[in-house]
């Protein structure tokens, strides 16, 4: 009996040394203001800021043409990752490639490493002129990149955390275009609060490129509002789809003082969650804001669960990530350009929105041809 | 017929169950069986739960003890209590279905395609979802039972087939259009009071499980089938007939969870049914251990899900950290188990 009850004890202590452990790592790294822009002349600012970034671009921002011919007949390879948004990207892709007169190949993948490397390695059979991959991890395809710059064939990336060079043509909407939004969001809070704002930030660990928005988005917020709060909630990528909604809905009741919910992905973050803040009895009391939307996200807008949400301009990125292989091929250097940044809320939200998804500027594709001299 | 209530029992039964059965010995007291049905080897995970309750409602009293938590955890937790059902009948008749993750995310995407892009109406559009569900369910009966593949390999490769088709139907990218945001996100969405529809599925499936299992010879026959399948097989039990209808079964009910999900969400995501996989089994087995010794039932794969959602309900009211509710997950399901294994085995010693 004696060792029935060692062991039954020792299991009671494991469960408690787990939960003693569990509350002596508590996460709640909310920050109150610091030394910043004063109320007023702060929320002014963010007031100019986010009036403008509410205007939707009428131009992509890029107006320097190549000014020599592209050269015709390249092929593009474009590695699927495995996920939504890169399924997306290939039709996009493949209708730039054939406006410059490529042609341009889908490779589809799981996103693991194993199979980016098996499709790099294809590519580069398959003799492709160029290859894209989104959001790459330099790691895990290094082989490949090198490889890849020593037979000359490109390489181009977006959304991705890794320098540009050693193999990496262009980085398109990387760590700066996430910090300007983040700027921009936070401007928008600040702004639409005037100044009351209490936010969390709900981040996905697991995507590192979200790092920078979250770093300028606290600084920008603090810079507009210094007494306005913040705090981060860390989500695991492995609660997506799953359990982060009921994470987000007890951070809130345990926090009811939180009037903003930034969502670092709104569409990976979104799925249900109008549904349990509206059970939670919470919809009312906090507003939420977000970048990379998806229909679904803008459906949600257009019934009144979103407020503002800096939508993914799959377009931009994937002409701009083109136009840098084009000016490459044509010998020119390549522009750094950023894709448009516009914050859609419900008055601005193009009705195009809520059937599919949509370019931040219409004439994109004029503009690009233009560019392009095609 | 006879021989199907007899054996099994004699079969699976504990040695006190039977003497209770025997007509000239008096029954126990109702004390003892109330002192039975509340001992710690039933109703472990009961009072690992009571104490969870007790210990957050002393961490996080402003928020934890009061009907909103309760009401969160419920709504929270339908769907994986859904999905736990759906693999209990398989499991009671010892069937694994590693596939019904692929189905409930299978069910949704349909469904959303269906209302979606083919503007079918919701009944019709539904109905066809349930059946894709069962007609799975049946594929994995033809697999398991019919080419006597073992279960656990003949899902996880109707699992791979599921997965294709889900990408056939997807192209991988979630299926949203505005006409889900209407009467079929209410199917899920709906909430009386701060409860969900959902909560109301799973309280009707629970119901419906148990009185199979407890209160009908098939139950008894299924269980039989999965004690011990040769001397069910001898005393007259059809146990190929049970395992090919629970794996249709299986598949019929995670189908139409896909579609509560599918509902929930608001689109027809074609990763939906994935993150289930793990709890759903690890509900179904630690329920398992309560209230029926080692039988698979609803009222204790109830209380498992009610145990570990509180848990991590309890620690995202407290702010722990993100790996804190696996981590919580984790402990508990040993801890219950070993708890229960140790009074077990002292029950049977003293």
């Amino acid at each position: 009996m004696s060792v029935h009850r060692l062991r039954k004890g020792l299991a009671l202590v494991v469960l408690g040394g787990a939960l003693v452990a569990v509350g002596c790592g508590s996460d709640d790294s909310g920050s109150g203001g610091s030394s910043a822009q004063g109320g007023g002349a702060g929320v002014e600012k963010a007031l100019a800021q986010a009036e403008k970034a509410t205007t939707r671009p009428t131009s992509i921002g890029l107006t320097a043409g190549i000014g020599k011919d592209v050269p015709a007949g390249k092929k593009v390879a474009f590695i699927s990752c495995g996920v939504e948004a890169c399924e997306i990207q290939g039709d996009i892709i493949k209708q730039g490639a054939a406006d410059l007169g490529w042609t341009a190949e889908a490779i589809g993948t799981d996103g693991s490493p194993e199979q980016l490397q098996n499709a790099f390695e294809t590519a580069l059979r398959q003799g492709a002129d160029a290859v894209i991959l989104n959001a790459v991890n330099r790691d895990a395809v290094a082989k490949q990149i090198e490889k890849a710059e020593q037979q000359g064939v490109a390489f181009v990336t977006c959304c991705s955390i890794e320098a540009e060079g050693n193999g990496i043509l262009r980085n398109v909407g990387g760590k700066e275009n996430s910090a300007r939004i983040g700027e921009n969001l936070a401007a928008q809070i600040v702004a639409d609060s005037g100044g009351e704002a209490n936010t969390l930030f709900v981040n996905i660990s697991a995507f590192q490129i979200l790092q920078a928005l979250a770093g300028q988005l606290e600084s920008s917020y603090k810079q507009f509002c210094a007494d306005c709060e913040y705090a981060t909630l860390d989500i695991p990528a492995t609660s997506l789809g799953k359990d982060a909604p009921d994470r987000i809905v007890s951070y809130l009741r345990s926090h009811p003082q939180v009037n903003y919910v930034v969502l670092s992905v709104s569409n990976a973050l979104g799925a249900g969650l109008p549904a349990a803040l509206k059970a939670a009895g919470l919809a009312d009391k906090v507003k939420l804001v977000g970048q990379s939307g998806d229909t679904l996200t803008f459906q949600d807008m257009a019934a009144g669960n979103i407020d503002s949400v800096v939508p993914f301009d799959y377009y931009a990125v994937d002409y701009l990530m083109l136009d840098a292989l084009a000016r490459h091929f044509a010998g020119v250097p390549v522009e750094q350009a950023q894709p448009p940044m516009w914050i859609v809320t419900p008055d601005n939200m193009p009705a195009e929105a809520t059937e599919g998804l949509f370019p931040v500027v219409e004439s994109y594709r004029d503009e690009f041809k233009q560019i392009w001299g095609k | 017929m006879t021989p199907l209530t007899s054996v099994p029992e004699a079969a699976t039964e504990p040695p006190t169950a039977r003497a209770e059965a025997a007509p000239a010995t008096p029954g126990p007291s109702r004390a003892a069986r109330l002192a039975h049905g509340l001992a710690f080897d039933r109703v472990g995970a009961v009072y690992v739960w009571l104490g969870i309750i007790v210990l957050f409602s002393l961490w996080v009293p402003e928020t934890f003890p009061n009907l909103a938590t309760a009401k969160q955890i419920l709504n929270a937790n339908a769907i994986t209590a859904l999905a736990a059902l759906a693999v209990t009948i398989p499991l009671s008749a010892r069937v694994f279905d590693l596939s019904f993750a692929g189905v409930i995310t299978l069910t949704g995407v349909v469904v959303a395609h269906l209302i979606a892009k083919d503007g079918v109406p919701l009944v019709p559009a539904i109905a066809l979802g349930v059946l894709v569900g069962l007609g799975i369910g049946l594929i994995n009966a033809v697999v398991v039972v019919v080419m006597r593949i073992d279960s656990f390999i003949a899902t996880l490769a109707t699992g791979s087939l599921i997965a294709a088709l889900v990408t056939m139907v997807t192209k991988e990218v979630p299926i949203t259009d505005a006409k889900l945001g209407a009467a079929f996100a209410n199917i899920g969405q709906t909430n009386v009071d701060g409860v969900t529809l959902g909560v109301l599925y799973c309280a009707v499936v629970a119901v419906a499980i148990w009185y199979l299992l407890e209160h009908t010879a098939t139950g008894r026959r299924l269980y039989a089938t999965g004690f011990n399948p040769d001397a069910a097989r001898l005393a007259g039990v059809r146990v190929d007939r049970l395992r090919f209808l629970s794996l249709v079964a299986s598949g019929g009910l995670a189908g139409a969870t896909g579609i509560v999900l599918a509902s929930m969400l608001g689109s027809g995501s074609p990763t939906a049914g994935t993150p289930y996989l793990l709890p759903a089994f690890a509900a179904a087995f630690l329920g398992a251990t309560q209230l029926k010794h080692g039988r698979f039932n609803a009222g204790g794969t109830i209380i498992a899900v009610l145990l570990l959602g509180t848990g991590v309900t309890g620690l995202a009211l407290a702010n722990a950290p993100q790996w804190a509710g696996d981590m919580f997950v984790g402990v508990v399901l040993i801890a219950a188990l070993a708890l229960t294994g140790v009074q077990r085995r002292s029950t049977r010693a003293g």
